[in-house]
């Protein structure tokens, strides 16, 4: 049999501790010169350590550092590196052509973005769902929409994510106030609830467990386990929310990458629309990572408990703390939702996806757990009883490879690695085989 | 700002710049629906100008039996009311602690505000709109605002001389408000005992009142009053809907934002008047919206940026949270050449206003904010948003814990900073929008004197620096000692016509630091990169030709042009005899209209001269009598705007 533990092997002495970059940026001694009287915000004092993926790029520029030839291949953040479809970009072009004439030019838009852009993802995306046009915000990506929605939700509420789960909602949890002080022993924020998601219970949590929460960040695909739920599970999970008055915030950033018939979006679920906002994006979708675009569904039907339409607040935030996409990257969005531009995206997706299947493969082959890379662009690898930071290290330091601890994600999320499979195919192949041989170099 | 009309939401504003989705639209259909006559959506509804502090000043003070009802205080409830009662479950009990929460508070400040309100039509000569006697509506009597002793609310009904009902309308799945009808006080009313109104629940209430929501459609109300028409209403019929409301209290600090964002406000106007007049040719000098193609050598840039998207070596992911390099880098060296500002200070961003609201979520919510009266409505309502301020205060058009700096003809448009308490933040806008005044050095100069005293935090805004004539300062750092005590915002938006592009840019100098000696600098990059993911890769390629000398040049053009506008609006409006100030400094020209409601001026101009402006008291209580006039707009609209002006000013 293949050592799974070969990772808790003592370590090289440089590779970095992650509790040791854990930048806690309190300065000890105050600078010398002047300091304003102006309090630092507590709430950005409770946030633990660098934000997971610059933290990452961290280890890489010291890594390059230690080995500047190295090769490495990222395999970490899940960046898209594949060319947008040509057919897309002649849009933006064409658009970008227009700006510099008098006809084509355009000033602010609207700050819920272009009529015809909300209405292509509403047919789209959510055809036969019944959701309009209206009910659709344009964005600059869900990243950003993450924190707009906790702006909107206020600190007195209380949070449940998955876990693990995609480190942006708890951190802007954190910063808006909603999450209490970090209790070092479990890894965990005091106020907020972590619905463990492992492969026991299938991915999907136990929602006896949870207490009600006021919001519920839901991830499906998920990031980073790539579990993409059933319609089972949703339904539950719905069900859940409207026993509980809870609200569900569904990231379905990863929705185009489902291979099976499991939900693509919330609304999917009957009865969702009174229970759930949707946030989702064209960055994975369509290789927008760089040119920022993204949107979040908000129903008529989902109400505060004084009855007050949780869209026109949401609304407000867009108006008064933003000021609508860039208009080009919305013509590209436009672009991708033609038959012909979504096909050719489609044809994006499906070459990541093969890129998951050769490092299922690859990993598999060596004995490890592998789950996830069916329906989502990442593999979740399982080490028992190593420390996903040790391991992230020892496959860096090694084989050049960066990859993302699971740790990272969350409490749950450790002993596992994330790999992305969002790379181009020699680089896939290249890391694979360096892993294989890492491993058979561990083996004899 | 403008009263909001007819308050739809108990405690709501009118939000949008979409009509379909704004509350006055649902208030439309809502009354077409219930058939209301449309005397009421006309006319806008004064609202009581003491019930914030009223409100509060109940819940704080300590002689007061307030809340007996709450407290199920037996003078107010017989026997059998107390059993039931009792034996309700979930029943809320709001004591003062839980009346202070701000939540809960809110919700009844509506509530007071929509009860001790006075109206400017009279209820009493409305006619019964309902026709039969079964509508969905509820009267609140008087007894159920449970907040309030009923004592109180005698003595401010017999100074009304009304005593408060407020009807909840329950009418659709979803929607249902509360309006109030007032009805004459009448001391010799019975008590109503609420025992008959516990059998069946009214489906929706937008209060947190205690007065159980349950209501019996059978067992008509007496009203302790003369039965107004309107009020002959029996509570909602049991089948009536029971729209599915989750159990998220809403934010509270939203709810105290104030009628619409001031700009889609306008918009809703302005589309509002096209419906009016549909053949006027519209001529918009309100938001500020630059209207003149984006040079070539900058669109040239964003176009070949785009099209290597599409192949492989020119493909670019996520780019730095911070901005890429070579942009900072321009940046640096373009704004702030020889004002020690590094590359590594600069973070750009997808515009000034969204660059606001992240600081804000830097700062928090316990810090106490100064602006400029008048000043750009994003940084006060953003600090709303933010928790940072207290209530809107109607009489004097403030919201509490923020310090407005008054800026008028009279001082300069430099605020009397000695006249100011203390504050951790500064916002500072030069050249000013709306008034269009650029600060001299020795104003700055002052102002960064008086954050060194103080301990605070400029944030200054430099958006409209390149519209500097003279040698006033284009950026704060110009002044010695302001890297300590000042960051800056600014944007391309004016610059470079990339308002819809979307690109700016925020300066945090290294030595600005928090009280405990923590750069700002820091936590400001904690956030790009947790809440933000960088501006579009394609928007930094045509920011950077911006900043090409061939991109400087272009844009120097396109700012000349728009200053010949402005010029011609000036010489307008000064040969009509007004007082105008800005213009020289900035796109936006300043006029006087003394004595004279902003938003009437706004509104007299809009109807007798198809052009859109701004209403001066949309940016603080400080911009009354004033309008602004935005000087982007294409030439002939400028002109044909300003032989407008001059018709019907002449």
């Amino acid at each position: 049999m293949y050592k799974t533990s070969i990772f808790s092997y003592t370590l090289n002495t440089n590779v970095l501790q992650p509790k040791m970059v854990v930048a806690r940026l309190k300065n000890p001694s105050p600078r010398i010169g002047h300091c304003t009287k102006v309090p630092r915000n507590s709430n950005m004092e409770k946030l633990q350590h660098g934000y997971l993926f610059p933290e990452i790029e961290r280890h890489e520029h010291m890594h390059l550092q230690k080995y500047p030839h190295a090769n490495i291949i990222d395999l970490g953040i899940g960046d898209t590196t594949e060319p947008l479809p040509t057919m897309v970009t002649s849009s933006m072009v064409d658009f970008v052509r227009g700006l510099s004439t008098s006809k084509g030019y355009k000033g602010y838009g609207p700050e819920q973005g272009e009529q015809a852009l909300r209405k292509a993802i509403a047919d789209v995306y959510y055809k036969d769902l019944g959701i309009k046009p209206t009910e659709v915000f344009v964005s600059d990506g869900a990243q950003c929409d993450i924190t707009r929605l906790q702006l909107l939700m206020g600190p007195n509420l209380k949070i449940a994510v998955q876990d693990p789960s995609f480190p942006a909602y708890i951190d802007s949890s954190v910063i808006i106030g909603q999450a209490g002080d970090f209790v070092d022993k479990v890894g965990k924020y005091k106020n907020i609830e972590y619905m463990k998601c492992g492969p026991q219970t299938n991915f999907f949590p136990d929602l006896h467990k949870a207490s009600r929460p006021e919001l519920i960040f839901f991830c499906s695909p998920n990031n980073p386990t790539g579990h993409a739920a059933t319609r089972k599970q949703l339904e539950q999970l719905v069900d859940f929310a409207k026993v509980n008055g809870s609200i569900i915030i569904f990231d379905s950033a990863y929705s185009a990458y489902i291979t099976d018939d499991s939900p693509k979006s919330i609304f999917e679920i009957p009865g969702a629309r009174e229970v759930a906002i949707e946030v989702s994006s064209f960055s994975k979708f369509a290789g927008f990572t760089g040119v920022r675009l993204g949107w979040t569904v908000v129903p008529e039907e989902l109400l505060y408990s004084n009855g007050f339409p949780v869209a026109h607040d949401f609304n407000r935030i867009m108006c008064t703390c933003f000021n609508g996409a860039s208009n080009i990257a919305q013509a590209g969005g436009l672009a991708c939702l033609s038959p012909e531009g979504f096909r050719a995206v489609k044809s994006l997706i499906n070459y990541y996806m093969e890129n998951a299947r050769i490092l299922v493969n690859a990993l598999s082959s060596l004995g490890l757990t592998v789950y996830g890379g069916k329906n989502a662009p990442y593999v979740w690898v399982h080490f028992p009883g190593s420390k996903s930071w040790n391991v992230f290290a020892e496959i860096l330091e090694k084989t050049h490879v960066i990859t993302v601890p699971g740790s990272g994600f969350g409490p749950g999320g450790e002993e596992y690695i994330r790999v992305s499979a969002f790379g181009q195919r020699d680089s896939i192949i290249e890391a694979s085989e360096r892993l294989k041989y890492l491993l058979y170099q561990e083996e004899n | 700002m403008a009263e909001a009309p007819f308050s739809v939401f108990s405690d709501d504003q009118p939000v949008t710049s979409n009509y379909e989705n704004s509350s006055l639209y649902v208030l439309e259909w809502l009354l077409r629906r219930i058939g209301l006559p449309d005397k009421i959506i006309v006319k806008d509804v004064c609202l009581a100008k003491y019930s914030p502090r009223l409100l509060h000043w109940v819940v704080t003070q300590n002689w007061l039996p307030s809340n007996s009802v709450i407290e199920k205080n037996p003078a107010f409830f017989n026997t059998r009311d107390i059993v039931i009662l009792k034996i309700i479950s979930g029943f809320p009990i709001l004591t003062k602690e839980k009346l202070r929460e701000q939540v809960i508070f809110d919700t009844h400040l509506g509530d007071w505000i929509v009860a001790f309100g006075n109206w400017e039509f009279d209820p009493l000569k409305l006619s019964n709109p309902f026709g039969h006697n079964i509508s969905k509506v509820h009267v609140w009597q008087g007894y159920e605002v449970k907040v309030v002793p009923s004592q109180i609310q005698r003595f401010v009904s017999r100074n009304i001389g009304l005593v408060p009902h407020l009807c909840f309308v329950v009418l659709d799945q979803r929607i249902f408000t509360s309006v109030v009808i007032s009805a004459p006080f009448s001391p010799q009313a019975p008590k109503m005992s609420i025992t008959q109104s516990l059998s069946t629940p009214l489906s929706s209430s937008s209060s947190t009142f205690l007065a159980p929501s349950t209501f019996n459609p059978r067992s008509q109300v007496t009203l302790p009053v003369k039965s107004l028409g309107v009020c002959k209403c029996i509570a909602a019929p049991q089948e009536a809907d029971t729209a599915y409301k989750t159990k998220v209290s809403r934010n509270g600090n939203i709810a105290k934002l104030q009628a619409g964002y001031l700009f889609p406000e306008i918009a809703r106007r302005r589309n509002a008047h096209l419906l009016k007049y549909p053949d006027a040719k519209v001529i918009s000098l309100g938001i500020g919206d630059t209207t003149e193609p984006i040079p070539d050598a900058i669109t040239s840039a964003m176009s070949k940026r785009s099209h290597a998207l599409s192949t492989v070596e020119g493909y670019s992911g996520y780019g730095a949270e911070q901005g890429e390099k070579p942009l900072r880098s321009a940046i640096a060296s373009t704004f702030y050449r020889d004002l020690g500002i590094e590359d590594d200070d600069i973070f750009v961003s997808d515009g000034a206003k969204c660059d606001i609201s992240r600081l804000q979520i830097v700062f928090g919510s316990k810090i106490k904010m100064a602006v400029q009266d008048p000043s750009y409505p994003a940084y006060v309502d953003s600090s709303v948003i933010m928790g940072q301020t207290g209530y809107y205060q109607k009489d004097v058009e403030k919201f509490a814990n923020i310090e407005y700096m008054r800026c008028n003809p009279e001082n300069g448009f430099f605020p009397d900073l000695s006249s100011i308490s203390r504050p951790d933040i500064i916002f500072f806008c030069s050249p000013n929008n709306p008034t269009g005044a650029a600060a001299t050095r020795e104003q700055l100069t002052q102002l960064v004197k008086f954050a060194k005293d103080n301990g605070s935090i400029i944030i200054y805004d430099s958006a409209y620096a390149m519209y500097i004539s003279g040698d006033n300062p284009r950026s704060i750092f110009e002044i010695p000692g302001a890297k300590e005590v000042a960051l800056e915002v600014s944007s391309f938006s004016k610059y470079a016509g990339f308002t819809g592009v979307r690109l700016g840019w925020t300066v945090i100098p290294k030595q600005l630091l928090f009280s405990d000696g923590f750069p700002v600098a820091k936590d400001f990059n904690r956030i790009v990169c947790t809440c933000f993911n960088g501006a579009s890769n394609i928007s930094q390629a045509g920011g950077l030709a911006c900043l090409s000398p061939d991109g400087l040049k272009a844009m120097q053009d396109v700012i000349g042009f728009y200053k010949e506008n402005t010029n011609i609006i000036v010489e307008t409006f000064d040969s009509l005899g007004f007082k105008v100030y800005g213009g020289k400094d900035a796109p936006y020209v300043w006029v006087h209209f003394p004595g004279r409601n902003s938003w009437d001026v706004f509104a007299e101009i809009l109807e007798k001269t198809h052009v859109v402006t701004t209403p001066g008291s949309g940016f603080g209580p400080g911009g009354e009598g004033f309008v602004r006039v935005s000087a982007f707009g294409h030439r002939e609209n400028v002109l044909e705007a300003c032989r407008r002006f001059k018709e019907l000013y002449k």
